[in-house]
């Protein structure tokens, strides 16, 4: 009797979150239209305020004249599309002159784009086989039918897709669809190569290698990872060097230009892909440096600040959801724990890398999400991570604060900088919590008696 | 009678799982002999230590007019001393006027335009120090650099003012650098129909093949390549769609109840 209340309130508490999530995001997406459509409108293009489309998207002046560059949509290149488009007509998609941020595996589980007759018949493919795959796994990990039919709607409205169409970067797309498939329970027998392909899509996926490690005795496991292994050797070393001579050397040379290794080949290094200088940890630490400029005691107040509201935003929803209990620590708050992680370590974290933020949200919404515990907080931070949210400080704090040596760097942070790694945070926090407590009633679970009640046949 | 229909599914997506696994791997490595398109008329020329005298007669009939009328495909092979002084490898003229090909004192390839002084260096040392190979003496000493190059030179096309030089190696790794060069750059570069070629030092020795091509764009030049991995590539993703569509019928039943 008491379960059947029980699953009439989680059935009741699904669609409010639900649609408290739609309607964020479809605001967002309809401010960022309405801004986007009246600065076109008025001309106003100098604002670094988030856009529909990155204006002055750059043309991809790395990979040189092609004859495979196309304007689409008047100005805009869509340039991380094209850079892949015309990098896969080359001898080898690896030019020395700008390294590329790939493994050999993503060459060879996209290089057949390269047959379409031109990149912007090639992207619209691609956009047009984003949107089937989003909601297709969309609707495999959703049970009621009316989250079913909403499935396009927040794939169309959560920004960092669209952000990751409107650059063109088709590996933040695909890579974050396909760790969603693999944790779809249709999917248990056939993860080791979605997660291979997604890995060589976009190697800061690979933190998402936590759910191998989720279930299972350590035969299956050792199988299941022996299983992956292969077909990640397959699809970046071994099909790669049946294609291209010498190209083994590849993998090394991409750690290398990244800044994984070192090297006796300095110039390779691009600072643009350091994991030391570019993760979203580094970019935290950098922001707070520019916040100097307010003096020692300031500053130190604005850290306290930003220390209390983390605490705040703890302690706000943990209160909220502390007289339930919940369910054993499982997948979704493992893929929590290896987006957030991902996130905050990787060097390529720009806007459409919160693409990763994807899997733990359409996890909390599915079936799989009732029994996490914190689950409306969740979803609340992980919508404000992701609504469009790189909005400048310069000129408010300009106003605020008045600098003393005059106007404050061009490069100031915006709120997103500070924000989403706060946020983020704030997540981990919330997890470490919840694995403490079910780590803690599993111990009392063992150690009390088993009192069993049966509803009898009225 | 459910597990039979599902079973008589599966064996026809086996089908398509294994052929197109089998077809990328023969794709795969078919392309990976396959050059680009070669011109027809190749001239393949090599000098030892000394300096020598050649026919440009091809590189001369693609510069015509101070254009470039088709495309020209240049491999260039030395072997040259580890020193820190630059040498001429090719020139398509005796005088300094022509098209001069050099590796400098950073060991970095350079190719430089007659009178117009346009010179393009392609950037990295590691283009040849690194990745070149290097003979070593006893005592574990890099002693000579060898260079193997193909560098190609295309019209953007017809109606445009820049063309395009994009020189790769293979070894250790296949690497290419790219470079737009304006048009009117060739305006005055002199190509007689005789070239020197050579280094001109001591156990160095120099060798390049030269062949016009028809295509005007390099994509087109490596069109069979490219269309040859991609196929490959297509059906690397085919066999990797039909590993899902041959999921275990425990994962399709679950679905089907859900």
């Amino acid at each position: 009797m008491l379960e059947a209340q029980g699953t009439i309130e989680i059935k009741i508490a699904v669609p409010r979150i639900y649609k408290y999530l739609i309607a964020v995001l479809v605001l967002s997406a309809l401010v960022l239209i309405a801004h986007t459509a009246l600065n076109t409108y008025f001309g106003s293009q100098n604002s670094a305020f988030p856009y529909l489309t990155v204006e002055g998207s750059t043309g991809p002046n790395d990979i040189g004249p092609l004859d495979c560059l196309s304007k689409i949509l008047g100005s805009h290149f869509f340039g991380d599309f094209q850079s892949e488009y015309c990098r896969m007509r080359q001898i080898t998609p690896y030019p020395i002159d700008r390294p590329s941020s790939y493994l050999p595996g993503f060459y060879v589980v996209s290089g057949f784009i390269a047959l379409l007759p031109s990149s912007v018949t090639a992207f619209r493919i691609v956009v047009l086989l984003a949107l089937i795959l989003g909601t297709y796994v969309m609707r495999s990990h959703f049970e009621r039918k009316d989250v079913k039919r909403l499935s396009s709607l927040v794939l169309l409205t959560f920004y960092p897709f669209w952000f990751a169409i409107d650059r063109g970067n088709y590996g933040w797309i695909f890579g974050p669809l396909l760790v969603l498939l693999a944790t779809a329970r249709t999917a248990r027998s056939q993860r080791y190569w979605l997660l291979a392909v997604a890995f060589s899509l976009k190697h800061p996926l690979a933190t998402f290698g936590l759910i191998f490690f989720l279930e299972g005795d350590w035969r299956s496991k050792t199988k299941e990872l022996l299983k992956f292994g292969g077909m990640f050797m397959f699809l970046n070393f071994v099909f790669p060097v049946m294609q291209w001579p010498n190209a083994i050397r590849w993998p090394m040379f991409v750690l290398k230009i990244q800044g994984f290794r070192s090297g006796d080949t300095p110039r390779l290094r691009s600072i643009d892909f350091d994991i030391r200088s570019r993760s979203d940890l580094h970019a935290l630490g950098t922001a707070f440096h520019r916040f100097r400029f307010l003096g020692d005691l300031q500053f130190r107040i604005m850290l306290l600040i930003c220390i209390v509201l983390v605490a705040a935003l703890f302690m706000k929803i943990v209160m909220g959801v502390s007289k339930q209990t919940f369910g054993k620590f499982g997948q979704t708050e493992l893929c929590l724990v290896a987006a957030c992680v991902g996130l905050l370590i990787s060097p390529l974290s720009f806007t459409y890398s919160l693409m990763c933020l994807f899997v733990p949200m359409v996890l909390l919404i599915s079936s799989q999400g009732d029994l996490v515990r914190f689950r409306g907080g969740y979803l609340a931070l992980l919508t404000v991570c992701t609504v469009p949210n790189a909005i400048p400080l310069t000129a408010l704090c300009n106003v605020l604060f008045k600098p003393e040596d005059g106007v404050l760097d061009p490069d100031f942070p915006s709120l997103g900088t500070i924000m989403i790694p706060l946020l983020l945070i704030t997540i981990l926090l919330l997890v470490a919590y919840s694995a403490v407590l079910s780590y803690l009633s599993t111990g009392e679970t063992q150690h009390t008696p088993a009192a069993v009640s049966v509803d009898l046949p009225q | 009678m459910e597990n039979n229909r599902i079973s008589v599914l599966f064996t026809g997506w086996n089908w398509l799982k294994y052929s197109s696994l089998l077809l990328a791997l023969i794709l795969a490595v078919s392309s990976r002999g396959k050059s680009w398109d070669v011109p027809n008329e190749m001239v393949s020329i090599g000098v030892g230590s000394d300096i020598k005298a050649i026919d440009t007669a091809v590189i001369c009939a693609s510069f015509s007019d101070g254009l470039l009328k088709t495309g020209l495909v240049i491999g260039l092979h030395a072997s040259l001393p580890r020193d820190d002084n630059d040498y001429q490898l090719f020139s398509t003229s005796s005088e300094d006027d022509g098209m001069l090909v050099s590796i400098n004192e950073q060991r970095q390839l350079v190719i430089y335009f007659g009178k117009s002084g346009y010179e393009i260096t392609m950037p990295d040392p590691e283009f040849i120090s690194d990745v070149a190979h290097r003979r070593i003496d006893r005592s574990g000493n890099v002693v000579v650099d060898e260079l193997n190059t193909t560098v190609f030179l295309t019209r953007l096309g017809f109606s445009n003012e820049n063309f395009v030089i994009e020189a790769f190696t293979s070894s250790p790794f296949l690497s290419t650098v790219v470079k737009v060069v304006p048009l009117a750059s060739l305006t005055n570069t002199r190509c007689s129909g005789k070239g020197n070629l050579g280094l001109g030092i001591d156990s160095s020795t120099a060798a390049i093949d030269v062949g016009r091509t028809g295509k005007t764009s390099k994509a087109s030049m490596l069109r069979p390549i490219f269309v040859m991995r991609s196929v490959a590539s297509l059906f690397v993703v085919v066999w990797l769609v039909s590993l899902w569509l041959t999921r275990k019928p425990d994962d399709v039943e679950q679905e089907y109840h859900a």
